[in-house]
């Protein structure tokens, strides 16, 4: 029996676990700790209560995947705009050179109030160890031009749960991203 | 006033024409396909949207149409990209067993002749996959390509009882490449279908890792497409330097597609970096990819002097193509250790009388100890 996939979010799964020694699920929740925002604010566990964000990690000089990213992720932000408790929170992964002033000015320019789009900040320790919590990691390139860094973006419920993985540069994973966002704001 | 606008509206509109058409003419074929492709489905054209089907053995992909108005050689053709899940709606784990695509008539039932495909590629979303299993350090490590099936080889399986193991929902990303090497005259429209074929977890099932080594041949970065001369006969000409481009440790520049010029010629890479082997293990399965032309692609232990496999190509003698590409499958293996040194060896021969490009990879499935013991605690 055929059953065609990929259309609908009649279910999504919790993701955010890791399978350990005993070959258990064990799930956690997403959690924030040291984290500094664009405005020099600190933003913590609490800033996530009863929000349901779009997660990414960038920096600032990137010279390959995070333009068109950030251009997608405005574009997704002004579609939710009137959708209060849906938050962007980009990760710099590159927190020497993108300080509090250079995040803001990066922030601006997207058009997002900052409400909406937190820009944050930690030690890159700190952030490797959120990166793992989102599934993902990042390293600088050989030549340092850039940092192996992904074009996924993570979709984090209301009880900071991860129910989903994206690319937001390919138009169908946006899509996906968007009817998955509705399922769970509905 | 409202002429006025008008008129400088038209002027607006004429120049970017102008401007606009003399970029476009300008672009390699490669790039013009991608604009061509962009504009047919962006418009609605032809048919831009994605049939796909799964149960619980396989998964079905059928591609927007690609239209074939040129000759297009490999890597040039209208190509489209997609990520996709096994089954979106459920968490189980499964096991990837065996790959196939096909080029289809836009009916989406006919077949077409596979001289229309040029390769069709798998990869992960490798932070998702390791992350779960706490394989962290692999996430980046090398490029997260699952498999790739290709003009010569455009279906096989694992042997029984290997698999790769993933979630249902799991993403992965799916990028098929069309070919024309021979057809000239009226466009005309094809489509790719790609099936995958899965089995339920079970814990008998052995994990494979991917490995993808390849030909790199080193190339004057100053000056990458000038000719062989007295003084660099064995020059390297990358097709181009944007993309399939590396630098080495010492920095030098490295091309994994480059021309052949019309005759026989032979190529040797040290590809033991990029197997990575960190303890001694298994290979098991050998997809090949290579490019009309190629005669034979082998995979050479250099520490023990011994050749471990050999992939043949079989090139069409009436026109440019693949007939067949060979595949190494076996369920015993062939033991790899991390303190030997490893190379390729490319034969090609370029019947033509003009430059041909060339390609030569080998995506090498290893025996992955590491998950195996992670699985075998798996609690479902």
């Amino acid at each position: 029996m055929f059953f065609s996939c990929n259309t609908s979010s009649e279910k999504l799964p919790i993701l955010s676990y890791k399978i350990d020694a005993s070959g258990q699920k064990d799930y956690y929740t997403i959690t924030y700790e040291g984290f500094t925002n664009q405005l020099g604010d600190s933003f913590t566990t609490e800033d996530l209560q009863d929000k349901i964000c779009i997660a990414n990690f960038f920096f600032t000089r990137c010279p390959s995947i995070c333009p068109p990213m950030r251009t997608e992720l405005i574009s997704i932000a002004e579609e939710f705009s009137e959708a209060k408790n849906v938050m962007f929170i980009s990760h710099t992964i590159d927190p020497k050179h993108d300080s509090i002033p250079v995040l803001k000015t990066y922030a601006e320019a997207t058009g997002i109030p900052a409400s909406k789009w937190q820009f944050i900040s930690a030690s890159e320790e700190q952030t490797k160890q959120q990166a793992a919590s989102y599934m993902t990691n990042f390293k600088p390139n050989e030549d340092g031009s850039d940092f192996y860094h992904s074009s996924f973006v993570a979709l984090v419920d209301q009880k900071q749960q991860i129910r989903g993985f994206y690319n937001v540069l390919i138009k169908e994973d946006v899509e996906r991203l968007k009817t998955d966002l509705k399922f769970i704001l509905n | 006033m409202k002429s006025k606008i008008l008129k400088y509206t038209l002027l607006f509109i004429v120049l970017l024409t102008i401007v606009g058409g003399i970029y476009y003419l300008k672009l390699p074929n490669r790039h013009k396909a991608i604009v061509k492709t962009k504009f047919y489905h962006g418009l609605g054209i032809v048919d831009e949207r994605w049939n796909i089907q799964s149960n619980d053995s396989s998964i079905r992909l059928i591609t927007p149409t690609l239209v074939i108005d040129n000759i297009y050689k490999s890597m040039e053709g209208p190509k489209v990209v997609r990520s996709f899940q096994l089954n979106d709606t459920k968490n189980e784990l499964v096991w990837l067993t065996s790959f196939e695509t096909k080029a289809l008539s836009t009916n989406e039932v006919d077949q077409l002749s596979n001289d229309y495909i040029c390769h069709t590629n798998i990869d992960l979303y490798e932070g998702e996959h390791y992350s779960r299993w706490q394989l962290d350090h692999r996430i980046g490590e090398q490029y997260p390509r699952l498999t790739s099936l290709s003009n010569g080889i455009e279906r096989y399986q694992f042997p029984e009882g290997f698999g790769f193991p993933v979630f249902t929902n799991e993403n992965l990303l799916l990028a098929t490449q069309s070919l024309n090497h021979n057809i000239k005259g009226d466009p005309f429209d094809i489509k790719h279908e790609v099936i995958l074929g899965f089995k339920p977890h079970s814990k008998q099932m052995k994990p494979l890792m991917s490995k993808t080594v390849f030909v790199m041949l080193p190339y004057d970065s100053e000056t990458p497409f000038q000719g062989p001369t007295d003084n660099s006969p064995n020059m390297c000409l990358p097709v181009e330097t944007k993309n399939h481009s590396y630098k080495n440790d010492k920095g030098e520049s490295l091309s994994g597609h480059w021309v052949i010029f019309p005759g026989k010629n032979t190529y040797r890479y040290d590809i033991t970096h990029q197997l990575q082997l960190k303890d001694s293990t298994t290979m098991h399965h050998i997809a090949t990819h290579l490019h009309p032309f190629a005669e034979t692609l082998a995979l050479r232990d250099k520490t023990a002097d011994s050749t471990l496999f050999v992939s043949k190509a079989e090139n069409y003698a009436d026109k440019i193509g693949l007939k067949s590409v060979s595949y190494f499958s076996s369920i015993e293996g062939i033991m790899l250790y991390p303190d030997h040194k490893y190379e390729l060896v490319l034969e090609t021969n370029n019947t033509t009388k003009i430059d041909q490009d060339m390609m030569a990879s080998m995506f090498v499935f290893l025996y992955d100890k590491e998950m195996d013991e992670k699985l075998k605690s798996y609690q479902p």
